[in-house]
């Protein structure tokens, strides 16, 4: 049921990207809201497999889910950002379902609200990050199409700023975890640790730009754009594990 | 005093936040490959204090452990250069506006620079941390017994050990096994006085005179199975940067949600 739902999940995205491209909005919407449906029945199973206890290695089957979520205001402002976020949002769940990295079983540490807090704070800042990208992404691509009315870079502000609160909210959560479970400030078991740190200064700095005179307006986007690839890199991929064909497709 | 003053406003130079930062960013990323190829080399950070990690692990491996003494190189720098670019402006901000008028406009003002002490704070605090913090493992007690608190006379002992098994079908992986901890903890430190009791489980630390103790395992694991003496090991850890990283991050929180407020007002 849980690697089934998720499927299903991801062959709507993938429908919904389609139905994009041939213009079809209203048919994309039901789509759309048919995989996040199907995809929000995995998480509730996957969380319902492990409670009181966090899931571990669930983030790229959350992530389609909080990032289509954030995202439907976003996307149904214009057909082109629409027709990324659909492919990012595809991409992203046929990854999760051919490189799953879910089968680790949790233990007692993971019985508590922090750890929650930790992971969900985490998922959501990871989301707003990605919609920045795709939202500078699209303002590098306007700035070709002179005289597009588009996103501006307050769009991708808030979109960082949203995605810089919950991942500061996602680290002191862990930190207060870290000290309640073990006593320390950093668990220095997992070299997730160096990656969120480097996502929490990179975004630090991004809010800092318009104060840097050598750093110019046209240079923001890119900026942004950046932080998105390197935070989907390094942040999501090291959750993901080998390539493994689902069950579904064998049988 | 044109000297310092020109030292001071360098230091406080935003660009030299940029220069850092991106070099903090590019170090990091270096960790995590290190952090991933040598986790056994990182893992006793956990244990030691850094000084003892950095004597021993470190300087046996230095090629593998550079990235995380440049790291603290360049927070080093990076803490400087916030602690006088934020003090800067908020000079600015005083002489230009003063307390009286406008004093909620004033305080989200502020936000940034409450920010940026409390970051300060937070960094103190790990180093407190790093330095000076004590650990003692593996202290195993069994009901009735006692251990003594290292370097103090205080006694603790396990007056009960209560252990839940999970008997539901849902967690498969579960089934029989202990889900919950409770170890009745006493700890009496001078004959006659009332005694301090309380409850230790996984993330319910006991906090005593700077003293925590954290619980790292338990038995009998499970319900079933050969019979094991009740038993629950524990880690005793004294650690005087936690007040600091923990205003630190108090004081950040209340800075971001200010800061958000005045965002959000502004836009508005």
């Amino acid at each position: 049921m849980i690697q089934n739902s998720f499927l299903l999940a991801a062959l709507f995205y993938l429908l919904s990207f389609f139905a994009t491209l041939a213009n079809k909005k209203n048919l994309t919407a039901v789509l759309l809201v048919g995989g996040l449906l199907a995809n929000l029945c995995s998480v509730y199973f996957r969380c319902r497999q492990a409670w009181p206890m966090l899931p571990l290695y669930q983030a790229p089957f959350f992530l389609p889910l909080f990032f289509g979520v954030i995202s439907v205001k976003v996307a149904w402002k214009d057909h082109a950002t629409r027709k990324n976020i659909l492919l990012i949002l595809s991409g992203l769940s046929w990854l999760a379902a051919f490189f799953p990295n879910d089968h680790y079983l949790p233990f007692l540490h993971f019985k508590s609200i922090l750890a929650h807090l930790f992971f969900l704070f985490g998922i959501t800042g990871r989301a707003f990050f990605l919609l920045s990208g795709i939202l500078a992404w699209q303002i590098l691509k306007q700035r070709k199409e002179e005289g597009s009315e588009g996103f501006t870079l307050k769009d991708v502000r808030r979109s960082v700023i949203w995605g810089y609160f919950f991942l500061t909210l996602s680290i002191f959560s862990g930190a207060i975890w870290s000290y309640l479970g073990w006593g320390l400030p950093i668990v220095w078991d997992d070299p997730a640790i160096t990656t969120a740190m480097a996502a929490w200064l990179y975004y630090s700095l991004y809010l800092h730009l318009h104060l840097i005179s050598f750093t110019t307006v046209k240079s923001r986007p890119w900026f942004a754009l950046f932080g998105a690839v390197w935070v989907t890199v390094f942040s999501w991929l090291p959750d993901m594990g080998r390539f493994m064909v689902p069950i579904i497709f064998i049988y | 005093m044109k000297l310092i003053n020109t030292i001071w406003e360098k230091l406080g130079s935003i660009q030299l936040t940029f220069y850092l930062i991106t070099l903090m960013v590019v170090d990091l990323t270096t960790g995590f490959f290190f952090l991933k190829a040598h986790p056994h080399l990182f893992q006793p950070l956990n244990d030691t204090g850094f000084i003892k990690w950095a004597t021993t692990y470190a300087k046996s491996n230095p090629y593998e452990s550079a990235w995380l003494f440049i790291l603290i190189f360049l927070m080093t720098i990076l803490s400087v250069n916030t602690f006088a670019c934020t003090t800067q402006r908020m000079i600015l901000l005083v002489r230009h506006h003063g307390f009286a008028d406008q004093k909620i406009r004033f305080i989200l003002k502020l936000s940034p620079h409450i920010m940026h002490y409390a970051m300060l704070i937070m960094l103190l605090g790990y180093l407190v941390s790093y330095l000076t913090s004590q650990a003692w493992e593996s202290n195993v007690l069994l009901p009735g017994k006692t251990v003594r608190l290292p370097g103090s006379s205080c006694q603790v002992r396990l007056t009960d050990l209560a252990i839940d098994y999970y008997q539901g079908k849902r967690l498969v992986h579960m089934q029989d096994r202990g889900i919950d901890v409770r170890a009745a903890l006493c700890i009496q430190c001078e004959k006659g006085k009332e005694p301090v009791t309380g409850i230790l489980g996984y993330n319910r630390p006991i906090g005593f005179r700077g003293y925590s103790l954290h619980l790292k395992d338990f038995a009998p694991k499970s319900k079933s199975g050969m019979a094991i003496r009740k038993y629950i090991q524990f880690t005793i850890r004294k650690d005087p940067g936690t007040g600091f990283y923990f205003t630190g991050m108090i004081l950040f929180t209340i800075g971001l949600l200010l800061y958000l407020t005045n965002w959000l007002t502004a836009r508005n």
